[in-house]
């Protein structure tokens, strides 16, 4: 019976250290492929792969000359790079900002149409991004129309700004409703508290509840920092020189339609993922409290 | 200290905190959404300096949904797509954070490197992937095959092909086909699969945490097996989470344009693509605009639908 | 009184030159798909030495052939353009023009210019008797041949009509030579439609007829279309060519996995390098065999697929003749010259000696040049493509028979067109 017990509890060690190995194959396989592709130099990129896995003549030519600003593409990519980083760095403060402010008076104040409020914000995002390319791009030309008219050089389209304003208005019904659910999950009695000790209901958010959902507001803002990182299809339409492009719209344009670009492709691909992924490694702690209190209660 | 700070009524707070979002939001998108909204009444096309009109009341509607030959399929294979990656989402996202739950060596890096896929760019996944799934000898997939010995050495599957997987099944190989499933479509899913479980992961994970390991010692007195416990505690625990996992991945999921737009242009006509076509290459703003309130609308119903069940679980 | 209003006059004459030396510095929007041709650093070059000597500024932007189509409709549908130059595909000559957005040119192009160029080039951009971009590129499909493999196979040189090619493939594939000889780009996109109407050419018609109708699913448009399935029945050609867009096909065809191929000028540079090429010296190029039956009703008794672009100018735009100016100088014969690893669309640059010597094979490429089929100019040309590129692939994959898939186009077409 006991050595039963005992083989039974061995077996079921080995199991799981199986799967976990599994899961770090699963995970890290393909990024090591992306790595790989891109040390490879380009005329060995389509040798056989069954028994080249890796190059001969393995170089960094294709990650350095990502950064190289006397090459055409090290130039566009350090553009496209540091555009992506400000566009969704801003996006992020913003819509945190304004979405906090918003999901405390969803989550604590009383007034009325609270739920539709609620339903239309987050509705906003059913509609598929690409149905409003067109008239988006036609009322933001239109803009443009306008301010030569009255001689101004601002314009919008081909600008960082554009895009701010366009990211911000989609992601953020999505913050304000994950920044309500922390919010109702914080009991009201702390609040209570503090507002009897003579807070107003605005000291009492920025002293009490924020730093309690301070998980949470990292977790938002991860998320939302990667949605705008990630953006393709309006990036793709209102950009045009190094003033706007972003990293999504540099990948699509490498190569030409006769050359697969692979190896370039890889290198700036993999480029291209490590804020996102040092952001998430960096904050993964707070980020796996932050889901989860937000979600449970939608 | 008697609460008698001169504060603004509840009313007024809650307009003034809420204005900035709400102005970003009508301004910025409701105009685009109205003016979407009356296309979608009319036949336009661009012609220079802007677009041309054309009344066609509900036209546009009926046409698609009694005459277009392209629109009901799309809908069948991106409900398609929406239903497999939810299921292999849920299966892979519970099993990874079940194993994540225990505890081993090195479990702190496991649970770091878990979110690696899910911070990749959208666009860097699909190149990617088209990369691993080449149908030659240089794809790193038929290299692994090769390698694994489950295909000789000279024989190169094209990975993102259109053959009818599973055709020679009865029952499913009919289904696949009436749903206009392919090998691409599904090697497609995978990929997508692959970038996004670690969100499903870490939401079930934390979840889990939250189960006191009380309940489980005593479910083992009581002598109930794993499976047994997973169905019995863990599974009603979790519920709310996955509920949440549901709407948000079912929303992304039939809205998804730039993966499939990626690797296969126009020749997989999910609704995101078949929109896109419509719109931007055909020109025909009107159906276009049609189309993306018949999407818009399916959402919402099944977004209502879903929330229904979940403001019904909030007893948990 | 005399001294003073010369005076006036010097000081207005200053002023003007100032005034206009300011509006002088022009600046035009160009917008060029890097696809075949010239690659961006040639145009950049081409630019900066146009800016160098007109003072014009140009500002060029780099997109891929299926975005640019989304890009220039976005440009002429707004008040102000985003763009004053770009590269048209032929096939948008139709479109574009119908709905306004190219500006025409005929009266920029004197006589001179309309003279130099060959009718069949010059024609792909008229539409309802007026010109609307000036032609730049001509890109055309050509036959490669893997030389060794044929004669591996104990023939003695390629074959001169698609049936001989089958009867050498069959070999081939008997003696364990190739697995599939056969490679191209059938994958559900543009170059379907250009494969098919090649093959429509090889076996004797055109795919819509001279009024705009569709012909396709009788003569030789089904008999094409049948041509492509038999090749995949007889295990001739892979299902690896479904998938394949031009790039991949040209992969096959040089790392020595296909014997036979039909692709753009862009494959002999590339095939005869031996940095990426495993056939460099084996691969050949010639001209596109055509059906037994078709003997003796072309010229060259060769049919190809045009996949010319033209530069043109956008109906709104605000520096116009400044436009001009920057196509006349990146279309000119001289630039031509400089460039002819790019066919030329010059008669005179074409029969210069020089274009000779520099390209041996200038001459075959004259010929096919001289044999291709247009595809149909008719303006809602993406959709009516789109349908045959769905049905066509629904036939190649066998979900369709060949004559079903093809009536079953025409009738979608025909609705579209609202015939």
């Amino acid at each position: 019976m006991f050595l039963k017990g005992k083989i039974r509890k061995t077996i079921s060690r080995i199991i799981l250290y199986f799967l976990v190995i599994f899961i770090i194959l699963w995970t890290l396989a393909p990024f090591t492929w992306l790595f790989l592709s891109g040390i490879f130099p380009h005329q060995e990129l389509l040798s056989d792969r069954a028994t080249n896995w890796f190059p001969k003549n393995p170089t960094l030519k294709n990650y350095s000359s990502m950064f190289n600003m006397k090459s055409h593409i090290g130039q566009r990519f350090v553009f496209a790079f540091r555009n992506s980083l400000i566009i969704s760095g801003s996006v992020t403060i913003i819509c945190l900002l304004f979405g906090t402010m918003a999901a405390y008076a969803l989550a604590r104040l009383k007034f009325p149409f609270k739920n539709n409020i609620v339903m239309s914000l987050i509705s906003i995002r059913m509609i598929p991004t690409v149905a409003l390319v067109i008239p988006f791009f036609v009322i933001i030309r239109s803009f443009d129309y306008l301010f030569i008219q009255i001689n101004s050089q601002f314009h919008l389209y081909d600008t960082k700004l554009n895009l701010v304003i366009l990211y911000v208005t989609f992601i953020l019904g999505f913050v304000i409703w994950i920044m309500r659910g922390f919010f109702l999950t914080i009991p009201h009695e702390l609040e209570e508290a503090a507002r009897i000790d003579g807070c107003s209901r605005v000291q009492a958010l920025i002293k009490i509840i924020l730093p309690l959902s301070a998980p949470g507001l990292v977790a938002t803002g991860i998320f939302t920092f990667l949605l705008a990182w990630d953006e393709f299809v309006l990036a793709l339409v209102f950009t045009k020189t190094t003033n706007s492009i972003t990293v999504p719209v540099f990948i699509t344009s490498l190569g030409s339609q006769y050359i697969h670009a692979f190896d370039q492709i890889a290198a700036s691909g993999f480029i291209a993922s490590l804020p996102p992924i040092i952001l998430a490694l960096v904050f993964q702690k707070f980020l796996i409290k932050g889901l989860t209190a937000g979600s449970t209660k939608g | 200290m008697a609460i008698n700070r001169k504060e603004l009524s509840s009313n007024r707070l809650a307009w003034v905190m809420m204005s900035p979002s709400i102005l970003i939001i009508l301004a910025v998108v409701i105009g685009p959404l109205v003016f979407a909204f009356y296309l979608s009444f009319y036949k336009a096309e661009p012609v220079i300096g802007g677009i041309a009109t054309k009344f066609v009341g509900w036209g546009n509607y009926i046409y698609y949904f009694l005459q277009d030959p392209l629109f009901w399929s799309s809908v069948r294979i991106t409900v398609y797509f929406t239903f497999i990656s939810l299921i292999l989402e849920l299966i892979l996202g519970i099993g990874f954070a079940l194993v994540l739950n225990k505890s081993f060596i090195g479990r702190g890096f496991v649970r770091s490197i878990i979110l690696l896929p899910w911070a990749l760019p959208t666009v860097v996944n699909a190149r990617m992937w088209e990369w691993i799934y080449a149908g030659s000898s240089f794809g790193a997939l038929n290299g692994l095959m090769k390698v694994l010995r489950i295909f000789p050495p000279d024989y190169d599957k094209v990975w993102l092909g259109f053959e009818v997987p599973l055709r020679n099944i009865p029952l499913i190989g009919q289904f696949m086909e009436w749903v206009g499933a392919t090998t691409a479509l599904n090697m497609i899913i995978f990929a997508d699969t692959w970038k996004v479980t670690p969100l499903v992961t870490l939401l079930v994970l934390a979840a889990l945490q939250t189960i006191p390991d009380s309940y489980y010692e005593a479910a083992g007195i009581d002598g109930a097996g794993a499976w047994k416990q997973f169905w019995g505690i863990t599974f009603p625990l979790l519920r709310p989470v996955l509920l949440v996992v549901l709407v948000l991945r079912t929303m992304e999921l039939f809205r998804v344009f730039d993966i499939i737009y990626i690797l296969m242009q126009y020749s997989i006509r999910v609704v995101g693509v078949y929109t896109f076509e419509t719109g931007m290459k055909f020109l025909r703003f009107g159906r276009g605009s049609a189309l993306s309130f018949f999407v818009g609308l399916f959402i919402l119903l099944i977004a209502l639908l879903y929330v229904k069940l979940l403001y019904s679980e909030e007893t948990y | 009184m005399k001294k003073f209003i010369f005076g006036l006059f010097l000081v207005s004459i200053f002023l003007m030159s100032i005034f206009s030396a300011v509006f002088a510095a022009e600046e035009i929007n160009v917008i060029y798909m890097a696809q075949a041709a010239y690659q961006p650093n040639e145009i950049r070059d081409m630019a900066d030495l146009f800016e160098e000597l007109s003072g014009i500024k140009v500002n060029l932007e780099f997109v891929k052939y299926d975005e640019q189509h989304e890009k220039v409709v976005a440009s002429a549908v707004a008040p102000i353009p985003t763009y004053d130059v770009f590269s048209l595909d032929l096939i948008w000559t139709a479109e574009f023009a119908s709905k306004g957005f190219c500006e025409e040119l005929d009266d920029y192009m004197s006589p001179m210019v309309k003279d130099d160029i060959a009718p069949a080039i010059m024609d792909a951009f008229v539409f309802d008797g007026k010109t609307w971009a000036m032609p730049f590129l001509a890109n055309f499909q050509l036959f490669f041949y893997n030389l060794d493999m044929i004669k591996k196979a104990g023939f003695d040189g390629p074959p001169k009509t698609l049936e001989e090619m089958v009867v050498q493939m069959e070999a081939m594939k008997e003696k364990g030579i190739v697995k599939f000889p056969w490679t191209d780009s059938w994958n559900q996109k543009e170059g379907l439609t250009c494969e098919y109407v090649w093959l429509t050419g090889a076996f004797g018609g055109d795919t819509f007829d001279e009024m705009g109708k569709p012909i396709f699913n009788t003569g030789p448009g089904l008999k094409a279309l049948e041509f492509m399935v038999s090749l995949l029945d007889k295990g001739l050609a892979s299902q690896k060519s479904l998938t394949n867009d031009e790039p991949a096909a040209k992969d096959d065809f040089i790392a020595g996995n296909a014997a036979f191929t039909s692709n753009w000028t862009f494959q002999y540079g590339l095939m005869n390098d031996p940095s990426v090429s495993k056939v460099a010296g084996a691969g050949k190029m010639g001209l596109l065999p055509v059906a037994e039956e078709t003997l003796g009703m072309y010229p060259y008794d060769t049919s190809s697929v045009s996949g010319f672009q033209g530069a043109a100018i956008l109906a709104n735009s605000k520096n116009k003749d400044a436009a001009w100016k920057y196509i006349r100088f990146i279309t000119s014969p001289i630039v031509q010259r400089a460039y002819l690893t790019e066919m030329p669309v010059w008669n005179s640059v074409q029969n210069s000696a020089y274009a000779k010597t520099m390209d041996p094979v200038i001459e075959v490429k004259a010929k096919e040049i001289a044999s291709v089929h247009h595809r149909p100019k008719v303006p809602p040309y993406p959709e009516v493509s789109s349908i045959l590129q769905r049905y066509i692939h629904m036939a190649l994959s066998k979900k369709m028979e060949p004559k079903e898939a093809l009536d079953k186009a025409k009738e979608e077409i025909e609705a579209v067109m609202g015939m």
